[in-house]
């Protein structure tokens, strides 16, 4: 739990303190302060109130934080320009996050009943729908196609016209999007027991309805959601997010942070990585970075990234429990049944 | 028309023409050592008469490509192939994959290298502008870089063209088809273009010649020669080392006129390069993938369990990180990683800028002179 925020008395007072004093990094926090920031982002978040005194206050509060407390509620409602430079000042972000705060998570599996497998995934405004069909036999057209003719599974990734502010045409030989199937396919490939399903193939389709960032990651995450919920046996989720430097590649500036999860409009402006990791371990199945950076920041980036990953895992976890629990409760599954009848799997609904 | 383009065509009825003499095309070290660029023979000689004929219906596609204009290449090479099912890499074998496997946790790479060590790479311009050669052990890489005036994108009125084209043609392997990328090419193709084009390493500002109507379209085609592991660091080496060396025909614009010289009108003029970015690859071997190997051959390559390519500059500038899945690496060992990267570009870097001046003496012979005239007379 976040501690209270230190009540400011005077606003103005404090505004003095705050342009008066030196911006004093993250990096310079001992370990306790640092894992009392790194709380995961469901933890409660205080509302600011809509008066707009409130909100002045609560923005003061805010950049209290240079007066090296980090303990204050984060405020999702203070507006900041678009300008990524502001963040030093503040150290909130253009959608009032910290740098170690993802977006909401949310998921669902089962959503499409007629299927082996599926799930929906929203990180922020990104929104991925999967879904999994198999372990089927392998076409005879499969089999002679595929050089790399060990993989089981297949992925298919659809990019919806609407999902971003410009409509685009999807045209089927991108080779961005199947650079991002051959990422997904590779990584989950070896996730996945693999040797249990000789001759067979699990094809996996996501189809993006709407993209804000953290495209990759999502898919990644959605396909790990839909393949646990279609019964394919691995090793352990594997789960993704980006993470970020508020520096750009140009200025050599030490006050860099790294930033996690990032949206469509940071990712415009500042370089990031996308990273996946097999469960909680800080083994990393993929890593794509494709900005400009200072080799210097990617220690800091990757390890951000990975403990974002930890997270996605956890809340993913969550997800499945939740709907595993669920299902125990409509008697859809017998507890302790590995995998219900079939026809009890069938016949649930949401 | 450009001399390039002649040169080309040139070689291009050649090639048409022996595919027209049946049953006895040349051998391919014998087209290489009739061909300027290729003074070194061609280590690859398909055995059979028919892998004959697929290797020189592939140089025929290859040079045809050549002629066609960059953004209708895709829709144009048609070429009607005989409907058969193209024969696939002939894979390593099971023992061979163990030998390979074994000998690395003894620490032992089958050509002797060590683990963090490259192959000899070498570096050879053409006698033209914008050709570079490059070899990496047995992988060669062929780059030419080729310009042109064309109108701009309507969406960039202020920027030129600049793509990367890559050609993996059936004489690297059977297993390639023309006009069918294969999952190789198109990862190839991603990296080379998020490393070169991405990272602006070329301004493509300084390629616009009128805002919105006249500009240039820089292309490289990157073709492989032969194929013996670790593509991408290689074609990474020859596209930045061709454009470096290639020199575009000066312009002049009078309000609405652009006009173009010919190198003997006018003196040509490099690229406007901003930063030389370089690839570097790792593979990864054992079960967790803890063994990090530089600069894999390709049997090496088909035993991996992950690759890591990273691409750097000397300025220590990442400009493109690709581990697309396999096996799930230590974060600590790809950082490791990504710091012997750093030092392996520096020298990459090193390498290539030296092999540039000294192609650029080679060429100003007078200037040369000239300066070592000036230096007797000093000392005398």
């Amino acid at each position: 739990m976040l501690a209270p925020a230190k009540p400011i008395n005077c606003p103005l007072a404090s505004c003095l303190a705050w342009s008066a004093c030196p911006t004093k990094k993250f990096t310079n926090c001992s370990d306790s302060e640092l894992s009392l920031f790194r709380l995961p982002p469901s933890a409660p978040v205080t509302t600011p109130s809509t008066d707009t005194i409130n909100r002045f206050d609560l923005y003061l509060r805010a950049t209290s934080v240079l007066d090296s407390v980090f303990s204050h509620s984060p405020a999702r409602n203070v507006a900041m320009p678009l300008d990524t430079s502001t963040y030093s000042m503040a150290l909130l972000r253009v959608d009032g996050r910290r740098w170690n705060e993802l977006r909401r998570l949310h998921a669902q599996i089962r959503t499409q009943s007629a299927s082996d497998g599926s799930s929906y995934l929203e990180m922020g405004h990104t929104k991925v729908l999967c879904v999994v069909t198999g372990p089927t036999e392998k076409l005879a057209s499969q089999r002679m196609a595929s050089s790399s003719s060990s993989s089981l599974l297949d992925v298919n990734i659809s990019i919806a016209g609407f999902s971003s502010v410009d409509r685009k045409r999807p045209s089927r030989t991108d080779k961005r999007v199947s650079e991002m199937a051959f990422t997904v396919q590779q990584s989950l490939n070896k996730a996945v027991h693999a040797a249990i399903f000789p001759n067979s193939t699990i094809s996996i389709s996501l189809t993006v309805l709407s993209q804000d960032g953290s495209l990759l990651a999502s898919l990644f995450n959605a396909a790990t959601l839909a393949l646990v919920d279609a019964g394919i046996p691995m090793s352990d989720y594997v789960t993704a997010c980006t993470s970020g430097s508020t520096s750009s590649y140009a200025a050599a500036d030490d006050a860099a942070d790294p930033l996690l999860d990032l949206n469509r409009q940071e990712e415009q402006e500042l370089p990031f990585l996308t990273v996946a990791t097999l469960g909680g371990s800080d083994r990393v199945c993929a890593l794509v970075c494709e900005s400009r950076v200072q080799v210097s920041r990617l220690e800091g980036m990757l390890a951000v990234g990975v403990d974002g990953c930890k997270q996605v895992r956890t809340l993913l976890d969550r997800v499945i429990r939740e709907r595993g629990a669920k299902m125990i409760e409509e008697g859809a599954i017998a507890r302790g049944d590995v995998v219900g009848a079939g026809d009890e799997m069938d016949t649930e609904e949401d | 028309m450009e001399k390039g383009t002649v040169e080309l065509q040139v070689w291009h009825q050649k090639f048409l023409r022996y595919l027209a003499c049946e049953g006895s095309p040349p051998a391919p070290g014998r087209i290489s050592s009739r061909d300027p660029l290729h003074d070194k023979s061609s280590s690859h000689s398909p055995s059979s008469g028919a892998s004959q004929s697929w290797f020189a219906i592939g140089i025929a596609l290859i040079f045809s490509s050549f002629l066609k204009s960059p953004d209708k290449l895709n829709s144009e090479t048609q070429i009607p192939l005989p409907a058969v099912n193209m024969p696939r890499e002939a894979e390593i074998s099971t023992n061979e994959k163990q030998f390979l496997k074994t000998a690395l946790t003894e620490n032992v790479r089958i050509d002797g290298r060590l683990f963090e060590q490259y192959r000899p790479l070498s570096l050879g311009f053409g006698e033209e502008f914008g050709v570079a050669e490059v070899e990496l052990g047995k992988t060669r890489i062929l780059a030419k870089v080729s310009a042109e005036v064309t109108v701009p994108y309507a969406d960039r009125p202020f920027d030129g063209i600049f793509q990367i084209v890559t050609e993996l043609s059936p004489m690297v392997s059977p297993a390639f088809e023309v006009n069918r990328p294969t999952e190789t090419e198109v990862l190839l193709s991603r990296l080379l273009e998020k490393t070169v084009r991405r990272s602006g390493a070329l301004d493509t500002e300084s390629l616009c010649l009128m805002a919105g109507k006249k500009c240039w379209a820089v292309r490289v085609d990157v073709h492989v020669l032969s194929h013996d592991g670790n593509l991408v660091d290689a074609a990474c080496v020859a596209v930045v080392a061709a454009l470096r060396h290639f020199r575009k025909p000066d312009t002049s614009v009078e309000g609405e006129m652009v006009t173009v010289y010919t190198a003997a009108e006018r003196e040509p003029t490099p690229l406007s390069w901003l930063h030389s970015p370089y690839c570097v690859t790792w593979s990864f071997y054992g079960e967790e993938g803890e063994m990090a190997l530089l600069d894999a051959s390709w049997k090496e390559e088909q035993v991996q369990v992950a690759s890591f390519t990273v691409s750097l500059n000397r300025h220590g500038e990442v400009c493109q990180i690709a581990k697309l899945g396999g096996v799930a690496v230590d974060a600590v060992l790809l950082l490791k990683c990504t710091a012997g990267a750093t030092v392996e570009v520096k020298r990459i870097s090193e390498m290539v800028d030296q092999k540039l001046e000294e192609d650029a003496k080679r060429r100003d012979k007078g200037g040369l002179m000239a300066e070592l005239r000036a230096e007797n007379e000093r000392e005398s």
